[in-house]
C-alpha cells in the first residue's frame, strides 16, 4: 500500500510527464515527408564546400544560402517547420529564413542550436509560388569587439519538414535549449516579443503546479512535499535559463577581451574619432576645461552619445538641430563640432555667417566652428 | 587587480559603516552587549554607503581636487579603523558563531555571486543609462571636479562653469559610488561590479537569515537563495551591471526588514537603521521617492486605522479627496515642484507629467511577467500572497509592509494602464525594471508566507537591530 507521500509523488510525476509532453493545437497532418533542401542549394562555390558528412559555409558579413525552389515538384506550403541538422555556429552568428510570395517578403529568425527546428508559416492561403527561399547567415557585429573577419559555419542538412513528424516535447525542448544571445536590449527582456520560446514552458509548468496543488489538497501529504514540488517547478525553467547563461558566457568570452571598455567596433571607431577631435581642438587652443563649452551638433544616436562619453574630459553636450542653438552663442566661449549629416552646414557660408560663426578647423569627418 | 580594488572598496564601506554603528553605541554609552553577526556586517555595509554618499554630497560644497578627496577618504578610513578599534576595546560584545545551516547558505550565496562575476567580468559597461548617466556623471566629476554642478541643457547653455548631462535631475548616489571607484582605479567598472555583487550577496543573506529566524528550514533558505539568483531578470541585472534599479530593489528590501525590526525592538538603533535605508531610497533613483512616499503613507494609514474615530475621519477624508479630484482636481506648488491631479492629468514634481487615458497593456504585462521567462514563475505566487494578507493575522508592522507592497503594485499598474508610461511597456524597458525594484521585497514576502504556511512561523519578528 502506498503512503500519502509516495502516492502524491507518483501522481505529480505522471502529471509532470504529461504536462511537458502533451501536445496542444497540433495540426496532425500525417504523411508529409521531409524535403531535403541541401541538394538544392544555390550559393557561390567558394563560400560553401563539403567535408565528409557536413557542409562548411564561409560567412564574411552575410551569406545567403538560396534554394532552387523552381525545380521542386513538392508543394512547399504543406511544410511548417524548417530544420537544420548538425549546426555549429559562432557567438556572433544570427540566422534567418526568408522567402517571397507574390504579395510580400517574409523573414523568420532561425533557432540557434545543434538541431535547429523553427516553426514557419508560408502565409499562403492560396496556391502562391514561393520564391527566393533562402537562409541568411549574418555575422552580427553590433555587439562585442572580437569578431573574426570570416566565420565558418557547419551543418549537415537543411530540411523543410512538418511538425507532425516530431513529438511536441522534442520540438519544445529544442526551442527551450536554443541560444538567446546577449544584446544591447538584453536587460529589458530575455527574449523578444516575436520570439517567446519560453511561453509554452511557463504555461506547462504553471499548469502542473496548479494540478500539484490540487492533488496536494486532495491527498494531504506532509506540507514539505508541496515545497519540493515548488522547487522542482522552479528548477525546470532554471535549467534552461542556466543553459542559456552558459552559452552567453561563451559569447562574452568570444566577443569581449578582458578589460576592454569598448562596446563594439562602432564604439572603437568613435573612440578613434574622439582622439582625432581632441588633437584638432588642441591645435586651435581648446583644452579640456569647464569654461570651454563644446556642442556636438548631430543626432542623439548611439555613436554621438558614445562620442560625448569619450570626450567627457571636455565640457561637452550634444544637440540634434543647428537651428535649436541659441542666438547668444557668440557671447560665449562655445565650440561647435559638426558631424555626419550636420557636416553639410560647414559648406553653407551664409548660415555660418548668420549665426555669427567662424570655421576654424575642417576635417573629412568633422568641422569645428567658433563664434566670430 | 580591479577585483581586489573592488574588495578594498567593499572593505572601506564596511569600515565606514562599522565605525558609524560603533560610534553610535559609544556615544549612547550602550551597556547591552553588541551582537556581532552577519546581520551586523550587512547593515554596516549599507550604512557605509550612506555615510560615503552623504560625505561626498558635503564635499561637493567645496572645491577640492581629486587628490584632496582621495586623501580625505583615506583619512576617513583611518578614523573609521580607529573608531572600530576603540569600540572593540570599550564596547561589550556578543559574538555569535554562525550555525552550520547559516554557513551553508552563506557559502551558497557567495558562490552564486562569484559565478556571476566569473561569467561576466569582461563585459564592458553596456548599459546605456549607466555609461551616459550614472558612470557618465562620475566621469564628468572626475575630470572637472566633484563640486562642478551638472545641469540641464537650458541652464548649461545660459550659465557658466556648469557641466551638462541629459539626466542632470537624476539622483547622485550611484554616480558617487562610481566616482569613488574612479579615484582608486582606471578600471572602475570591474570594481563596481564587485560592489554590486557584494551588496546583492548581503541583501540575499539578510533575507535568508530572516527566513531562518522565522524558523524556516535550511531547505527554505536555500530555495530563497536559488530563486533570487536564478530569476532571469535579477541575474541579468547582476551580470549586465550599471543600472540603479537593482539598488532600489536591494534598499527597499533592507528598508522593509529594518521597518519590521524597528517595530519589534523599538530602539533608537533600529530607528536610525530604518531612517538610513529610507534616506538611501531617493539617492539612487527618482522612483525611490515614490516608494518612500508610499511606505510613509502606508505607515500613516495603518496607524490611523487602529482607532475608530480616526477610521471614520480617514474615510470622510478619502471620499472628500476623491470628490475634489474628480470635480475640481488638485494643483499644489511645492518646493519640489508641482503636484497636480485631476481627471485629465497627473503631475508629480519632476517624477511624472502625463495625461490620463487608458491604454491596454495587458498583453505586454503578461509577456513581461510570464511568457518571456524574465521572472520564471514568481508572479504565480502573487494571488496566494494577497490572499494570505486577508486570511492570516499579522502584526501592525507586517500589515504596513503588506499595504505598501499592494499599493506599490497598484501604482505600477495605474502608471502603465493610465499614464503615458505605457509607452515604456512596449519595448519592455520600464515595465520590467520598475517591477525589479519590488522583486527582492516580493520574494521575501512570498517565502515568509511559505515559511508561515509550513507551520513554523512565530508571531513575532525576531531579528537583530
Amino acid at each position: 500500500m502506498l503512503n500519502k507521500a509516495s502516492l502524491y509523488w507518483l501522481i505529480v510525476a505522471l502529471l509532470l510527464l504529461l504536462s511537458l509532453t502533451l501536445s496542444f493545437d497540433r495540426n496532425e497532418t500525417a504523411g508529409v515527408e521531409p524535403l531535403n533542401l541541401t541538394n538544392h542549394i544555390k550559393v557561390e562555390p567558394k563560400f560553401l564546400y563539403r567535408e565528409k558528412d557536413a557542409y562548411s559555409a564561409l560567412v564574411v558579413g552575410e551569406l545567403q544560402i538560396g534554394f532552387d525552389t523552381d525545380n521542386l515538384n513538392q508543394d512547399l506550403t504543406q511544410y511548417n517547420l524548417f530544420s537544420i541538422e548538425g549546426l555549429t555556429y559562432k557567438a556572433d552568428t544570427r540566422a534567418t529564413l526568408s522567402w517571397e510570395t507574390s504579395a510580400q517578403s517574409h523573414e523568420v529568425p532561425l533557432q540557434l542550436n545543434n538541431h535547429s527546428h523553427t516553426a514557419i508559416d508560408f502565409n499562403t492561403s492560396e496556391k502562391q509560388a514561393i520564391k527566393n527561399l533562402r537562409v541568411n547567415i549574418i555575422q552580427d557585429q553590433t555587439f562585442g569587439t572580437e569578431h573574426s573577419f570570416q566565420d565558418e559555419i557547419k551543418f549537415k542538412r537543411m530540411l523543410l519538414d512538418h511538425q507532425s513528424n516530431f513529438t511536441a516535447f522534442r520540438l519544445n525542448l529544442n526551442s527551450w535549449l536554443a541560444f538567446n544571445p546577449l544584446s544591447f536590449s538584453a536587460i529589458n527582456g530575455y527574449t523578444s516579443i516575436d520570439n517567446q520560446v519560453y511561453e509554452s514552458l511557463i504555461k506547462r509548468i504553471s499548469m502542473w503546479l496548479l494540478a500539484s496543488l490540487l492533488i496536494f489538497i486532495l491527498i494531504r501529504p506532509a506540507k514539505k512535499h508541496l515545497m519540493y514540488s515548488l522547487m522542482v517547478a522552479w528548477l525546470i525553467p532554471a535549467v534552461f535559463h542556466l543553459n542559456n547563461r552558459a552559452n552567453q558566457q561563451q559569447q562574452i568570452q568570444d566577443l569581449f577581451p578582458s578589460n576592454s571598455a569598448f562596446l563594439n567596433k562602432t564604439d572603437q571607431t568613435t573612440f578613434e574619432l574622439a582622439q582625432q577631435l581632441k588633437s584638432a581642438l588642441a591645435t586651435i587652443n581648446i583644452f579640456p576645461e569647464i569654461e570651454q563649452k563644446i556642442i556636438i551638433v548631430g543626432s542623439n544616436d548611439f555613436t554621438n552619445q558614445r562620442l560625448v562619453t569619450h570626450l567627457n574630459e571636455f565640457n561637452t553636450s550634444i544637440r540634434s538641430h543647428f537651428n535649436d542653438l541659441p542666438e547668444q552663442l557668440q557671447q560665449q566661449s562655445t565650440t561647435l563640432v559638426f558631424l555626419n549629416q550636420s557636416h553639410a552646414i560647414c559648406e553653407q557660408a551664409d548660415t555660418i555667417l548668420a549665426k555669427g560663426l567662424n570655421k576654424v578647423y575642417v576635417d573629412p569627418s568633422f568641422c569645428v566652428m567658433r563664434p566670430l | 587587480m580591479s577585483f581586489f580594488i573592488g574588495l578594498c572598496l567593499v572593505f572601506f564601506l564596511l569600515m565606514l559603516g562599522c565605525a558609524f554603528r560603533f560610534g553610535f553605541s559609544l556615544l549612547a554609552q550602550h551597556k547591552q552587549p553588541l551582537q556581532l553577526d552577519i546581520d551586523f556586517v550587512i547593515h554596516a555595509f549599507f550604512q557605509g554607503i550612506l555615510v560615503l554618499i552623504l560625505m561626498l554630497n558635503f564635499v561637493q560644497f567645496f572645491t577640492l581636487s581629486n587628490q584632496a578627496i582621495t586623501m580625505l577618504l583615506l583619512l576617513m578610513a583611518l578614523i573609521s579603523c580607529m573608531v572600530v578599534l576603540i569600540g572593540g576595546l570599550k564596547l561589550p560584545f556578543k559574538i555569535e558563531r554562525p550555525d552550520p545551516p547559516t554557513l551553508i547558505v552563506t557559502a551558497l550565496t557567495i558562490s552564486c555571486s562569484i559565478l556571476i562575476f566569473i561569467a561576466s567580468h569582461s563585459l564592458p559597461n553596456m548599459a546605456w543609462d549607466s555609461w551616459a548617466v550614472w558612470e557618465g556623471k562620475a566621469d564628468q566629476w572626475f575630470y572637472h571636479g566633484l563640486s562642478s554642478p551638472i545641469e540641464t541643457w537650458e541652464n548649461w547653455i545660459n550659465g557658466q562653469n556648469l557641466l551638462y548631462n541629459q539626466s542632470a535631475n537624476y539622483p547622485d548616489g550611484l554616480s558617487l559610488l562610481f566616482f569613488t571607484a574612479k579615484l582608486a582605479t582606471t578600471n572602475a567598472f570591474s570594481a563596481i561590479h564587485v560592489l554590486y555583487l557584494f551588496a546583492f550577496t548581503a541583501t540575499t543573506l539578510l533575507l535568508a537569515n530572516r527566513i531562518r529566524d522565522w524558523e524556516g528550514s535550511l531547505f527554505m533558505q536555500v530555495f530563497l537563495v536559488l530563486v533570487l539568483y536564478t530569476t532571469p531578470l535579477i541575474s541579468n541585472h547582476l551580470m549586465i551591471i550599471g543600472y540603479a534599479d537593482i539598488w532600489i530593489g536591494m534598499i527597499l528590501a533592507m528598508a522593509m526588514i529594518a521597518y519590521l525590526d524597528c517595530y519589534k525592538f523599538k530602539t533608537k538603533g533600529a530607528l536610525i537603521t530604518l531612517v538610513g535605508y529610507l534616506t538611501l531610497l531617493p539617492m539612487f533613483k527618482l522612483e525611490g521617492w515614490v516608494w518612500l512616499i508610499l511606505l510613509l503613507l502606508s505607515h500613516a494609514l495603518l496607524y490611523l486605522y487602529k482607532n475608530k474615530t480616526s477610521r471614520i475621519a480617514l474615510g470622510v477624508f478619502a471620499v472628500g479627496l476623491l470628490l475634489i479630484i474628480v470635480l475640481f482636481g488638485i494643483n499644489i506648488d511645492t518646493p519640489f515642484g508641482q503636484f497636480k491631479l485631476s481627471s485629465e492629468g497627473l503631475t508629480v514634481f519632476t517624477l511624472i507629467d502625463s495625461e490620463l487615458s487608458f491604454t491596454d497593456v495587458t498583453d505586454l504585462l503578461m509577456s513581461g511577467f510570464f511568457w518571456q521567462n524574465n521572472w520564471s514563475l514568481i508572479w504565480l505566487g502573487l494571488p496566494f500572497l494577497i490572499c494570505s494578507y486577508l486570511i492570516n493575522s499579522h502584526s501592525t508592522a507586517e500589515r504596513v509592509v503588506h499595504v505598501f507592497f499592494v499599493s506599490a503594485i497598484l501604482s505600477f499598474l495605474f502608471l502603465f494602464y493610465f499614464t503615458e508610461a505605457s509607452k515604456w511597456a512596449v519595448d519592455f524597458t520600464a515595465v520590467n525594471r520598475v517591477i525589479l525594484q519590488l522583486t527582492p521585497c516580493y520574494v521575501f514576502l512570498l517565502f515568509k508566507m511559505l515559511t508561515g504556511w509550513q507551520g513554523k512561523n512565530g508571531s513575532e519578528t525576531p531579528a537583530t537591530p
